[in-house]
């Protein structure tokens, strides 16, 4: 690599590599963007494109060696900070915009570089106005300055962003431009729109490096592409003639075979829930059936209306339409309460927030959705609470001093199991899990598949919401793959394998159509 | 049902490998004794102190211990008002200004409108009932902040009393009995206690012993995860508020029957000594958690702290320091408390 094609390249990433402890997140990286150029950067979960970014923009740093350039000027990967980026000509737009909706645009983009004042710290209000004329017009964003945020469409806020994230970009190199999944939370549409807004500032000249999941997202898009796979870089190569299977065995790893779904093979089990023309937030048109001791997996990614489709059918959302059907009867849950006095249970992903009591002992954490049960002739039978809680921590196998010690004193996979533990007690007829073992560690993620599996034989039937393809296709039994809320596929036994679903994932919609 | 053999086998192992648990019991370790009656001991410590004090010689006296109980317990009924909403961990600044409505009810049922004693009381109790359940309805129904809603009840009631009482006193057909009640003894103890006393009970009943409590603590704790769990969140909370409005509207009834006469300004005072009883309570006995036993002993420590620096030559003002004091403690060592058992609450 010579130095005069360095300087000629608005980024030239060199040999970072980064470990997390044991796990090598990047193994020496290199690539270059070219001036002026789209560059889509793709990679699956775990590829390692997140953590480049976060070098990049001076969160992170890479182990000592690694350097980037930035129009030539290099800048030590292992000595980053975010003034630092930001000085080099790196402007990032990330994946939460970080807008603040409720303040006017003129204020939005006024924030990221500082007021004019007048005596007395007053706002040059007119000032105010003109600057943000000025970058709506050279952004070409119908806006205008007094408008508020949030009452713009979702491109017209990410383009805001951009705005005001280059709106002090030197004059001449513009420096490069660095989005983090901009289109990930957008509506279809929307995504369209910003991808056509970043073509005509990568034609006017301005370089810039956007990363993406969505493979077609790229195709027809970008000028060039750059594929990372568990954190080593694959290809960097003209983004002219590559085609979606091409970049699904780039990401995946291996050739696209058998990406097509086979037939659901008939099971004489009965129906536990059966789902038709479901609609609620992003899930539009959803179908399903699941049998008693089955365990169906949903998979998809982020934002593809997993969470929401489990939260619909505990009667924490209520869909807009659509037939909900559970053990025969139709049923329309208007909250949690009802859909656990029909044999519904439900762990959600964020465990903090949504399902653990921290302060409260383990042994109110197993018996709270049951506190009734215990409750006899005028008083709690706390001597048989303190018995079932003992006899639950040690069937599911859960490391605590006591029923009495805090959740909060026990490890994370710990608590999960005392979740699981609140429902699998209670021998539920249908169990929602999301994200069951994240944040968890390998022993006791195999615990946990180990009780799922349990429960099934026990004739529960399961629904599994997971981000990890390879945990999907270990514990489940059929997987039903969502893309931007729609089921795109379905995947039987043995056709279950952790790349064919990341696969499907990305190009479900078009294997399928 | 496909199950995959090698990962059924490499579980089992690992339950296995876990599933020796520790022997069960409930430890008492030294440190949590005396995080859970550390201020009682603190409590008798005081009470003997004052007892055996050269200064203090009237503090351990029959006519003083008397003044001690009656005078508190009117405190005690909204001291628990005001906790009753926070063991769900919501705020309640309105129990003071509502006893003080419910007291001027009854004394205007009774004066103005000659009422019965039994409709009068009723109708006290109504008061406070209804007004509880509209701070309830705000709060839990419509998701409001409780500090700004119940604040703002307080203010409110308080112009209202001061306007129909035209700032003087309502003290016109006030039966006997009602005064007897609030203000004679039976066996040497004030008759209030033979009231209050009970009703201390069933609420420490009601949070200790019942699903109830087990319900806003499950709230308190994390009320996303409570409604997730099935938990009846809103109506629990809006319970906590109704309930807390009976006890506000029977200290109300109380206020008229041992000063035999209701005004504006009374019921409204009572408000700052009983959060701080709350405080104080938890910090004891079920440390980090607002509870009936500990309030109970927040008043009286309070009370008794005051009665004896009082005897001691100090003056009125030693009663809105040591509150103020007390409840800077209190609230930095609840939140102490309930951070240490890995909680977030904020008091």
């Amino acid at each position: 690599m010579t130095n005069e094609a360095s300087r000629q390249s608005a980024l030239s990433i060199r040999d970072v590599s980064k470990n997390f402890g044991a796990v090598q997140a990047l193994r020496s990286v290199s690539f270059d963007v070219q001036p002026g150029t789209l560059h889509a950067l793709l990679g699956g979960n775990g590829s390692g494109k997140s953590t480049l970014i976060k070098i990049l923009a001076g969160v992170e740093h890479s182990e000592p060696g690694g350097e980037f350039l930035v129009q030539g000027r290099a800048v030590r990967g292992d000595h980053t900070t975010p003034a630092l980026s930001k000085s080099a000509g790196l402007h990032f737009v990330h994946q939460d915009p970080g807008l603040f909706p409720q303040l006017t645009v003129a204020d939005n983009l006024a924030l990221g570089r500082g007021y004019a004042t007048g005596p007395g710290q007053r706002i040059k209000t007119g000032e105010l106005r003109d600057r943000a004329v000025e970058l709506l017009a050279a952004f070409n964003i119908e806006a205008s300055p007094a408008q508020l945020v949030a009452e713009l469409s979702a491109s017209k806020q990410t383009m805001i962003a951009i705005a005001r994230a280059l709106q002090d970009a030197d004059a001449d190199s513009g420096g490069i431009l660095v989005l983090d999944e901009p289109t990930a939370s957008l509506p279809e549409q929307d995504a369209h729109l910003l991808l056509h807004r970043l073509r005509a500032l990568a034609e006017s000249g301005q370089s810039v490096l956007y990363v993406t999941h969505r493979i077609d997202e790229v195709v027809g898009v970008a000028d060039q592409i750059t594929v990372l796979r568990d954190g080593a870089h694959v290809i960097t190569r003209d983004a002219t003639g590559v085609t979606e299977t091409d970049l699904i065995g780039l990401i995946t790893g291996r050739p696209v075979r058998e990406v097509f779904p086979q037939m659901p093979e008939p099971t004489e089990a009965e129906t536990v829930l059966s789902v038709s023309g479901l609609c609620a937030g992003p899930l539009r048109d959803v179908s399903l059936t699941l049998r008693r001791g089955e365990v169906l997996g949903i998979g998809g990614l982020l934002g593809s209306g997993r969470t929401t489709l489990l939260r619909v059918l505990f009667g924490d959302l209520t869909p807009s339409a659509g037939e909900i059907v559970l053990n025969g009867k139709p049923v329309k849950f208007r909250s949690p309460a009802e859909a656990i006095g029909r044999g519904v249970g439900y762990i959600p992903e964020d465990r903090a927030g949504e399902s653990a009591f921290p302060d409260l002992t383990v042994r109110d954490n197993l018996l709270t959705p049951s506190i009734l049960q215990y409750w006899r002739r005028l008083k709690m039978a706390s001597s048989r609470e303190r018995a079932d809680a003992r006899s639950s921590i040690r069937q599911f196998g859960i490391k605590a001093s006591s029923e009495a010690a805090p959740m909060s004193s026990l490890s994370g996979g710990n608590q999960q199991k005392v979740i699981l533990a609140r429902w699998l007690t209670r021998s539920p007829a249908l169990l929602l899990l999301d994200e069951p073992t994240q944040g968890v560690d390998v022993g006791a993620r195999t615990d946990i598949y180990h009780l799922v599996r349990e429960a099934v034989a026990a004739g529960t039937a399961i629904l599994i919401v997971a981000s990890d393809p390879e945990e999907l296709s270990r514990v489940t039994d059929r997987v039903l793959v969502l893309r931007r809320g729609r089921v795109v596929a379905e995947v039987n036994g043995p056709d279950i394998d952790a790349s064919h679903l990341t696969a499907l994932a990305f190009a479900g919609e078009t294997k399928t159509s | 049902m496909s199950v995959p053999v090698e990962s059924e086998n490499d579980s089992r192992a690992a339950v296995d490998g876990t599933a020796a648990t520790p022997a069960p019991g409930r430890p008492r370790l030294p440190a949590d004794l005396a995080e859970r009656f550390g201020l009682v001991l603190l409590f008798a410590a005081i009470v003997v102190f004052f007892g055996v004090w050269s200064k203090t010689t009237l503090f351990l006296t029959h006519a003083n211990l008397v003044a001690i109980l009656s005078g508190n317990m009117i405190a005690i009924l909204i001291a628990l008002a005001a906790m009753l909403p926070l063991t769900a961990h919501q705020f309640d600044l309105s129990p003071g200004a509502i006893a003080g409505a419910s007291s001027i009810t009854c004394a205007a049922a009774l004066g103005k409108y000659h009422q019965s004693l039994p409709v009068a009381i009723v109708l006290g109790l109504a008061m406070g009932v209804a007004l509880g359940a509209v701070n309830g309805v705000l709060v839990a129904r419509y998701k409001l902040s409780s500090v700004i809603t119940t604040l703002a009840m307080s203010t409110a009631l308080t112009g209202v009393m001061e306007w129909y009482t035209a700032g003087g006193t309502l003290t016109n057909g006030i039966p006997t009995s009602l005064t007897n009640f609030g203000s004679l003894n039976w066996f040497g103890i004030p008759r209030m206690v033979f009231l209050v006393l009970p009703v201390a009970v069933i609420i420490w009943y009601l949070l200790e012993k019942t699903p109830f409590g087990r319900y806003v603590r499950a709230i308190s704790s994390n009320d996303r995860s409570a409604r997730l769990v099935g938990l009846p969140v809103d109506r629990t909370t809006l319970s906590t508020f109704v309930i807390g409005g009976f006890l506000a509207g029977l200290a109300g009834v109380l206020l008229t029957a041992n000063a035999g006469a209701a005004d504006a300004t009374t019921g409204p005072s009572y408000l700052f000594p009983a959060l701080t009883a709350v405080f104080l309570g938890a910090t004891m006995i079920r440390p980090g958690w607002p509870n009936t036993l500990g309030t109970v002993i927040g008043v009286f420590f309070v009370a008794v702290a005051v009665s004896g620096l009082t005897l001691a030559g100090a003056s009125s003002w030693i009663s809105d320091l040591f509150d103020g004091i007390v409840l800077f403690a209190a609230a930095g060592l609840s939140t102490i408390f309930a951070r240490q058992r890995g909680g977030s609450r904020i008091f």
